[in-house]
């Protein structure tokens, strides 16, 4: 193991890039969570429902860049739809319910995206986005710059409905006290299926991203849900901005570590990260969670 | 009850043994197999009332344990009683941080442990890596069958003794409300952990069993998420909280996977399970034994132990109210002002 200067700025600005993309997908597991309560064990089933999707419009000649308003509409409806006449069905029943229900969904999902895509890995590449931009000793693909900006415009986005917009103020009202939203004329069903369409619109469209930067297979699902759900346990519950800082630290450690120790340790170190915190501050990192 | 049970189980462990057909064997010991695991899930789950999404993880431990201590020249019933050793061990170190907070980071953390042992024992030179371990085979199939039926009556008879003695009592008040219960000076982290650590065992045991009987274990078998999901339909359809009801939830579901993985594929298998949760979801959230009218662990906590304490009462109230073993005490402080914006 050789720690070189390249070597490790490199490693940083692809941790960077990749922490943003994973952010994306943990504030919506995120929002759902500090919104309706709902752990949603099928998130990363969702991400890789958006990178399939930019697959198939791949496969279909359309570059990934312009279908990612599609996946994300697409993640759309399905969250607004499955919140609207499922969901909020059973979330007036025992909570055990939508946990469950979820779970389920969870282990039927990649069965139906193996049935649909078949069981192999795919990746989707795009000639002129994988030139490299070289900068000194960093090369950075295209296809990279722009997955981060991107991300970021998607998260400032996301960060701007939820602090600055009426819509933003029901949710934050209804995770403050769902009764008292509602007699002040917020209505709650509606804006919990707003919540879980940006949820899946956030995930589907991390799925996108992460589709032109990684390969990835119908049933990696698990394994982004579990990133996502440390990612939000690190930055605290239901508080989107710790999502974001906790999502790039994860993708700096992770790429990191993956350059540096190899990357059969990063799932040791990213767990031996939760434990300890879970240990010190289990409301988070930045102790703001709930 | 649990006489009748156990003997019932134990006949059809010997009928099936007398029958020497290796189809009738292979069938009854997978069922035994399942029956041990689904009452593990049970003893955290149903009675101490914690979700835990990597119970698997004990699993590959027995199964690991037990093949790397046979392949160090120890004898095959020193392995199989060193795995519910080990996993113990585990659940202890896991459990004493975990435990104490609320469940939702639970089950967070056994999930993401039980995947980074899986990774961890993938790259793992004196594990076999991502080979894994190949056994001598040691007990024959009857043996096999002996040792899984042994298995599950062990945790049939755990949760028996759990749900008749005053440590189920102890969990009963844990799980239906924590300030009750440490109010009453139940040591709430303490009977938690020792619930973990019990739950650990019948599936280590099973982990181990299972090793000498497949002859070789492999990271992508044993520490297969699948299972843990399979533990959970059996143990929700059978009623979290009641040995009986998980007993033939476990029947149930195992009976349905032989028809299913026969006739048509793997895949719709996992598609009915997945669909199976969700409709006992809305139709029978309480489980089989519900309808028996067995106690089992109402849905209803299982979902507020996975909130932090603050959030519980909003939960519990925006539901309808006058659920009785959920006293309206923790309607909690508001959650923290945001910043105004």
């Amino acid at each position: 193991m050789i720690v070189s200067g390249p070597l490790l700025v490199q490693s940083i600005i692809d941790g960077l890039v990749l922490g943003l993309i994973y952010s994306i997908a943990a504030v919506g597991l995120s929002l759902a969570f500090g919104v309706m309560h709902i752990i949603n064990v099928a998130h990363g089933d969702f991400i890789i429902l958006g990178s399939l999707l930019t697959y198939t419009f791949y496969t279909a000649g359309l570059n990934p860049l312009l279908s990612l308003p599609l996946v994300g509409a697409v993640g759309a409806i399905i969250g607004y739809s499955l919140q609207r006449f499922v969901v909020n069905r059973i979330v007036a029943g025992p909570p055990l319910a939508t946990l469950v229900f979820f779970f389920g969904l969870a282990i039927a999902l990649p069965n139906i995206y193996i049935m649909i895509w078949g069981p192999f890995s795919k990746s989707v590449t795009v000639p002129y986005l994988a030139k490299a931009l070289t900068v000194g000793p960093v090369n950075l693909s295209l296809a990279r710059v722009a997955s981060a900006a991107i991300a970021l415009v998607t998260i400032a986005a996301t960060l701007f409905v939820y602090y600055r917009t009426r819509l933003g103020l029901a949710m934050r009202a209804t995770i403050q006290n769902r009764e008292a939203a509602a007699l002040f004329g917020v209505n709650v069903s509606s804006i919990y299926a707003l919540v879980l369409a940006m949820s899946l619109v956030l995930a589907t469209l991390s799925g996108g991203l992460i589709a032109m930067s990684l390969a990835f297979s119908p049933v990696q699902g698990p394994l982004y849900t579990l990133l996502t759900f440390l990612i939000v346990v690190l930055g605290g519950m239901g508080y989107p901005l710790g999502s974001i800082v906790a999502g790039i630290l994860m993708g700096l450690i992770q790429s990191i570590a993956a350059t540096f120790l190899g990357p059969a340790y990063v799932y040791a170190l990213m767990f031996l990260l939760l434990y300890i915190v879970l240990l010190i501050s289990p409301k988070g990192l930045l102790r703001r969670g709930i | 009850m649990f006489l009748i049970i156990a003997l019932a189980v134990a006949l059809v462990g010997v009928v099936a043994g007398l029958t020497h057909s290796a189809y009738a064997i292979r069938f009854t010991a997978n069922l035994m197999m399942w029956i041990a695991l689904a009452q593990s899930l049970n003893t955290i789950t149903g009675y101490v009332g914690r979700v835990d999404f990597g119970h698997v993880l004990f699993f590959g431990v027995g199964a690991y344990t037990a093949a790397f201590l046979v392949l160090h020249g120890y004898p095959w019933w020193v392995a199989i009683l060193c795995a519910p050793l080990v996993a113990m061990l585990v659940a202890l170190v896991l459990g004493l941080p975990t435990l104490r907070l609320h469940g939702a980071y639970f089950a967070i953390a056994t999930w993401s442990f039980a995947e980074a042992l899986r990774q961890i024992v993938l790259n793992t030179k004196a594990l076999g890596a991502s080979f894994g371990l190949a056994l001598p085979s040691a007990l024959g199939y009857t043996g096999t069958l002996t040792l899984m039926t042994l298995t599950a009556l062990l945790a049939l008879g755990l949760n028996w003794a759990i749900e008749r003695s005053g440590l189920g009592l102890a969990f009963n008040t844990i799980r239906n409300n924590e300030l009750v219960a440490s109010s009453f000076g139940v040591d709430v982290v303490k009977y938690r952990v020792l619930g973990y650590v019990l739950s650990s065992i019948p599936a280590a045991l099973a982990g181990a069993v299972y090793a000498f009987w497949i002859n070789y274990v492999y990271p992508d078998d044993v520490f297969h998420g699948l299972k843990t999901d399979q533990m959970f339909v059996m143990t929700l359809l059978g009623g979290a909280g009641s040995f009986v009801g998980v007993l033939i939830g476990s029947v149930i579901v195992v009976a349905v996977y032989e028809v299913l993985w026969t006739f048509f594929s793997e895949q719709l298998y996992l598609v009915f399970l997945g669909i199976m949760l969700m409709v006992i979801v809305v139709f029978m959230p309480n489980g089989i034994a519900h309808y028996m009218g067995l106690r089992t662990y109402s849905a209803r906590q299982l979902l507020a132990s996975l909130l932090p304490p603050q959030l519980r009462g909003a939960a519990a109230s925006s539901k309808e109210r006058g659920e009785p073993q959920e006293p309206p005490t923790n309607q909690g402080p508001a959650p923290p002002p945001k910043k105004p914006s």
